[in-house]
């Protein structure tokens, strides 16, 4: 069977972008004159690599015969071994072979393109490889769907890497486009952009409510000209480009709430290191809904329709949410922009507020009014879904039945350090059991908060101190009920508890997640 | 031909691997080879009755039809003859039973305490009798190296 000269299976594997690829891209744009997705860029290049192939081989119109054990070939042909990655090789001799288990067949002594030997059967009737697939006469690796789905994820982080280095193309909100063909757009333009968004509380507009209310129109090309405007705005600090992917939202930087500019101090974390294979086990028995944004450990799920958070000290004090790999898949994100604004919709009354995403210190921000107005406290579940627009997180709590409970609480001491007490406080939400401590001096926790930050004081000093103190109320320790007691001193991951739970000489391990202050600690002062 | 193992000094135990050190049987049993064919089966003993004693045919790769020139005899037993399923239950000794339990698992190295478990006879007995001063049929410490 004649075959076409098939792709070494490793193209796409080793491709790389080449200058004629760049410019056969610089023209497209050109012609198009509309900015093209990274991936819309790649179907071009791959498209463009596979019409060249296609007519070289057309040119050189391969004879080549692919070698199947049942075919007759003779002394001098030259044959395709598709099961040896579609090496070709010389047929140097022909024999009868002998083996009791085939009634007759021939063997054919074969010398590589590369100067190896081997021998195959042939006039065999009876082997699998008559049958195969091999005798195909198109190449997949030719086929620019297959090779988008095999390869495509490589070949775009390729493709980005080369277009990031070259000068003359622009990307705005993951488009690319020749920088030469942008429409110019002056400093006037800008400050009447900044005063469109001021005029709407600082964003988010999108680009074309802003150039329909700056008179910005293009009789030619509307998308051109959103594209021009977005990359002035990108260039400028006074604007920030805040939408979730695929859309392009801008809000005035000035504008947007500080703890979204600054990451809140209770949230700020100083990385510590600790042996995570040791941890990985016990942190796994940590009871439900627990997410934290300093944790790698979580995987994330899937699909989620509804997620349950318990709230810790320093996110209800800030009015955020840890944005844990869990929470990521159901929360907004953007290709670049660092923050993404969105709406939160109070599930019980429908009225809707804005919240922000901040991507690189991984925390979600604009609930702090809504926990004071449904009185929410540390370890108050909170329950998100996504909402019926894009884009949208819907936000509601369960109501407790009980309104007067028995509660840890954290107390301020007259040495001004932490002392827990049980007081009957009101509750007005469900709770994780193991993580609720009602904090009535938020403030006050705040100040030691930001002391203790200063001080840089020991985390393993200040988890013995908390510790000492729990065990006031019971000798027994769950760790996840000192993670959340630790939380309003100091911002510390489980993984770090545990393993100074694991790791003290001052700690018992009582078995599972169970602790207790060791009996040769318990004089020690601190 | 390669160059046969020597004795290991090193006395084995019943977790010692053993296995059929076939360079070794060549060197010391003329008779290996008529050992060999009586082990074949009925179709295969026809199919080799006329042949040389030293017959190598083309094995044919399953997967890509390379040919390789092999020893007929042991080839066609290991991996014909003795994958018939009732092939290590056909003798009654120790040493027979042993040795055909090794050319059915392609002579993967046992040890006389895994060999207890296929065979059913204790351990002990079959190390005794496997490191005993004469060699059965090949069957010797398998040597790592």
């Amino acid at each position: 069977m004649a075959a076409l000269k098939l792709l070494n299976s490793d193209y796409w594997i080793n491709f790389i972008v080449a200058q004629e690829d760049i410019e056969f891209l610089y023209n497209q744009l050109l012609e198009l004159e509309i900015p093209q997705t990274p991936t819309s860029l790649l179907k071009l290049i791959v498209g463009n690599r596979i019409k060249a192939i296609n007519e070289a081989q057309e040119k050189e119109k391969v004879s080549d015969v692919i070698y199947i054990p049942r075919g007759h070939y003779e002394i001098g042909q030259t044959l395709i071994f598709p099961a040896f990655d579609w090496k070709s090789g010389l047929v140097d001799n022909i024999r009868k072979g002998f083996n009791p288990e085939f009634e007759s067949f021939e063997v054919i002594d074969i010398t590589f393109e590369n100067g190896d030997k081997s021998s195959f059967a042939c006039n065999l009737v009876d082997h699998p490889l008559n049958n195969s697939s091999n005798t195909i006469t198109t190449d997949p690796l030719l086929d620019i769907d297959y090779v988008i789905i095999q390869f495509g994820e490589r070949l775009t982080h390729v493709l980005i890497e080369n277009l990031e280095g070259n000068h003359e193309l622009v990307r705005i909100a993951g488009c690319w486009f020749p920088k030469a063909l942008l429409v110019d757009i002056n400093t006037g333009h800008l400050n009447l952009a900044e005063a469109v968004l001021e005029e709407s509380k600082g964003g988010p507009l999108s680009t074309r409510q802003l150039l329909d209310q700056i008179e910005l129109k293009s009789p030619v090309n509307p998308q051109l000209m959103e594209f021009s405007l977005n990359y002035v705005l990108q260039d400028d600090q006074r604007f920030d480009e805040v939408g979730p992917a695929g859309e392009v939202l801008w809000h005035l930087k000035d504008m947007e709430p500080e703890d979204v500019r600054k990451i809140p101090s209770c949230l700020q974390y100083e990385k510590l290191n600790y042996d995570h294979e040791i941890v990985k086990p016990f942190l796994s028995q940590f009871e439900g809904d627990l997410f934290d944004e300093l944790e790698e450990w979580e995987k994330a799920k899937e699909n989620i329709g509804e997620i349950k958070v318990s709230l810790i000290f320093p996110h209800w004090h800030a009015g955020t949410l840890p944005l844990s790999h869990s929470l990521s898949n159901l929360f907004p994100t953007a290709y670049e922009a660092p923050r993404v604004c969105f709406t939160f919709m109070d599930e019980e009354n429908k009225k809707r507020f804005p919240g922000w995403v901040v991507r690189p210190h991984r925390y979600v921000y604009g609930l702090k009014d809504w926990y004071k107005t449904n009185g929410l406290m540390p370890g108050s579940l909170v329950y998100l879904k996504k909402g019926d627009q894009p884009g949208e997180i819907k936000v509601f709590r369960e109501k407790c039945r009980q309104s007067r409970e028995w509660m840890r609480t954290a107390l301020i001491g007259s040495d001004q350090g932490i002392v827990f007490g049980m007081l009957k406080q009101t509750v007005f939400t469900t709770f994780n059991e193991r993580m609720s401590i009602t904090v009535p001096d938020p403030e006050g926790f705040e100040e030691i908060w930001i002391k203790n930050n200063s001080k840089k004081e020991d985390v393993n000093r200040i988890i013995l101190k908390i510790m000492r103190e729990l065990s006031k109320l019971n000798p027994q320790i769950h760790a996840q009920e000192l993670y959340a007691a630790v939380n309003i001193l100091k911002r510390c991951p489980p993984g770090l508890i545990i393993n100074f739970l694991l790791t003290s000489k001052d700690i018992k391990h009582l078995g599972d997640l169970y602790f207790r202050i060791a009996e040769s600690s318990e004089a020690v002062d601190l | 031909m390669s160059e046969p193992t020597k004795f290991s000094l090193v006395k084995p135990t019943i977790d010692t691997p053993f296995h059929i050190d076939f360079e070794w049987w060549k060197q010391h049993d003329s008779d290996w080879r008529v050992f060999l064919f009586n082990l074949l089966c009925e179709s295969h003993q026809t199919a080799y009755k006329d042949q040389d004693e030293n017959v190598v045919i083309d094995f044919i790769d399953p997967k890509t039809a390379e040919v390789k020139s092999v020893d007929g005899l042991l080839h066609t037993l290991l991996n014909h003859c003795a994958k018939i399923s009732d092939f290590t239950s056909r003798d009654s000794s120790l040493v027979s039973i042993v040795f055909r339990v090794f050319l059915s698992n392609n002579n993967q190295p046992l040890s006389p305490s895994e060999l207890s478990k296929i065979i059913n006879r204790p351990a002990n007995t079959t190390l005794i009798t496997l490191s005993g001063p004469t060699v059965y049929k090949g069957i010797r410490p398998f040597d790592k190296k």
